[in-house]
């Protein structure tokens, strides 16, 4: 059971460089590719420990990313638990997926975020956007292909 | 390993729900301020970090900046002074003169507004939304709903207290509108943010109204909330469709929403209106 638990620090830092990333400031011409390093960090735990990131863990971290963006507090925990449960009951087909197809759906599931999004701030006040809000699916998914090697690495050689 | 945790489904209702009944009713219930200034805190580290990379730049530029740029801009600044110090001679003359006639007209005395020095430490990471942090909270008195300008003009609003930290809404934000008056012929509008940090937009101008491009927009005091007479927006666009009710007026923020390093919260006199 030891080994487990061994190197679980490796996804709590990578959660937590993921917040970061969520709000280091960046330069207008960027801002709006920014991509979903948070998605990409809890969608490859959840595919790689399922037994370790659950629905919980992710809507605990929507839930500081709330808080931290200043944003409409529920926004991205709902958004998150819920891409949670759909990769928890399907995790075993997913983890078959070619890294493409799993980018691809990553595209789908920042998207239902981006939605879920403007939904909560219309909801709340916001009246106008722009369409580059929607540019992040692309930008997520393509990133997928770059965070998923780089992430089993770390699993590979820090966790185990 | 291949075993499913348990009653995942169960889970989600419980978490989705919740947070479905916060995005609802979660900024409209006041039971919950005290909360969400609790967990404001939480942000703080990570902002601070976030923050390492500019402090660290901007320290060692100031290390490295060479004796004569200092020079430089010591020999600016001292220009800068002298011009605004003779300016000030004349707006004490003015100010003098400003009471004793309001005095002859039977008005209340303006009171002085006073100010307090914030440092922005982060902007919102959306770019859709206009929102800045800045390092004074609770315990330097700032409060929700306190105006906040810089050098040129009116900048937004604070919406949300820390103890250390408080969060401004621009007056560009899509979810910002403020009572402006233009200052050449009185006339009262509301400026609306558009979500775009350069534009500003007026709402529910009568299509026969005086207004022009270039007017000078500044705050009413009306409702209370940010005090009278601050810059807010220069008009830079009008147009009247004759099939509309109102003419489309745009302005652009006096304050340099998108410069802005040092911001000033004001505490005015008048009582606060909730």
């Amino acid at each position: 059971m030891e080994s487990t638990h061994h190197g679980l620090w490796v996804i709590a830092v990578s959660i937590i460089l993921g917040l970061l990333a969520a709000i280091y400031p960046l330069h207008d011409s960027l801002a709006w590719s920014r991509p979903d390093w948070l998605l990409l960090i809890l969608m490859f735990w959840l595919l790689a420990v399922p037994e370790h990131v659950g629905i919980v863990l992710c809507w605990v971290c929507g839930f500081i990313q709330d808080i931290l963006l200043g944003v409409v507090i529920g926004q991205n925990a709902f958004s998150l638990a819920v891409i949670a449960y759909i990769v928890q009951v399907s995790y075993q087909q997913l983890r078959m997926f070619s890294v493409r197809k799993q980018a691809a759906l990553i595209g789908l599931l920042e998207l239902f975020r981006i939605l879920v999004d403007q939904w909560a701030q219309n909801i709340n006040g916001v009246a106008h956007t722009h369409w580059l809000i929607f540019l992040p699916t692309l930008t997520t998914a393509l990133m997928w292909l770059l965070v998923r090697p780089l992430l089993s690495w770390c699993q590979r050689h820090l966790m185990s | 390993m291949f075993s499913k945790p348990p009653s995942s489904g169960g889970r989600l209702l419980l978490l989705g729900g919740l947070s479905l009944v916060l995005i609802l009713v979660g900024s409209r219930l006041e039971v919950l301020a005290p909360l969400r200034t609790q967990l404001s805190a939480l942000s703080v580290p990570f902002y601070w970090l976030v923050d390492v990379p500019a402090r660290i730049s901007e320290q060692s530029r100031g290390m490295f900046s060479s004796r004569k740029e200092l020079i430089e801009e010591n020999q600016a600044l001292r220009a800068e002074s002298l011009i605004l110090n003779a300016k000030l001679q004349k707006y004490i003359e003015l100010r003098a003169e400003n009471v004793r006639l309001r005095e002859l007209m039977n008005s209340a005395e303006r009171v002085n507004d006073t100010v307090v020095v914030a440092e922005v430490i982060a902007v919102a990471s959306d770019p859709n939304r206009h929102m800045l942090m800045v390092d004074k909270g609770s315990r330097h008195g700032a409060f929700v709903g306190q105006p906040v300008i810089d050098a040129k003009g009116l900048l937004g609003q604070i919406i949300d207290v820390g103890l250390m930290y408080s969060r401004v809404l621009m007056i560009a934000d899509s979810a910002h509108a403020i009572p402006v008056r233009v200052s050449r012929n009185g006339l009262r509008a509301i400026a609306e943010g558009t979500g775009r940090i350069d534009e500003l937009n007026l709402a529910h101008v009568a299509a026969t109204t005086d207004i022009q491009v270039g007017d000078l927009l500044v705050s009413s005091g009306l409702g209370g909330r940010f005090p009278s007479g601050y810059p807010v927006g220069e008009v830079t666009q009008v147009a009247i469709d004759p099939g509309k009710p109102f003419a489309e007026v745009r302005a652009r923020p006096m304050a340099e929403l998108d410069r802005s390093r040092n911001v000033l919260l004001v505490f005015s006199e008048r009582p606060e209106v909730e």
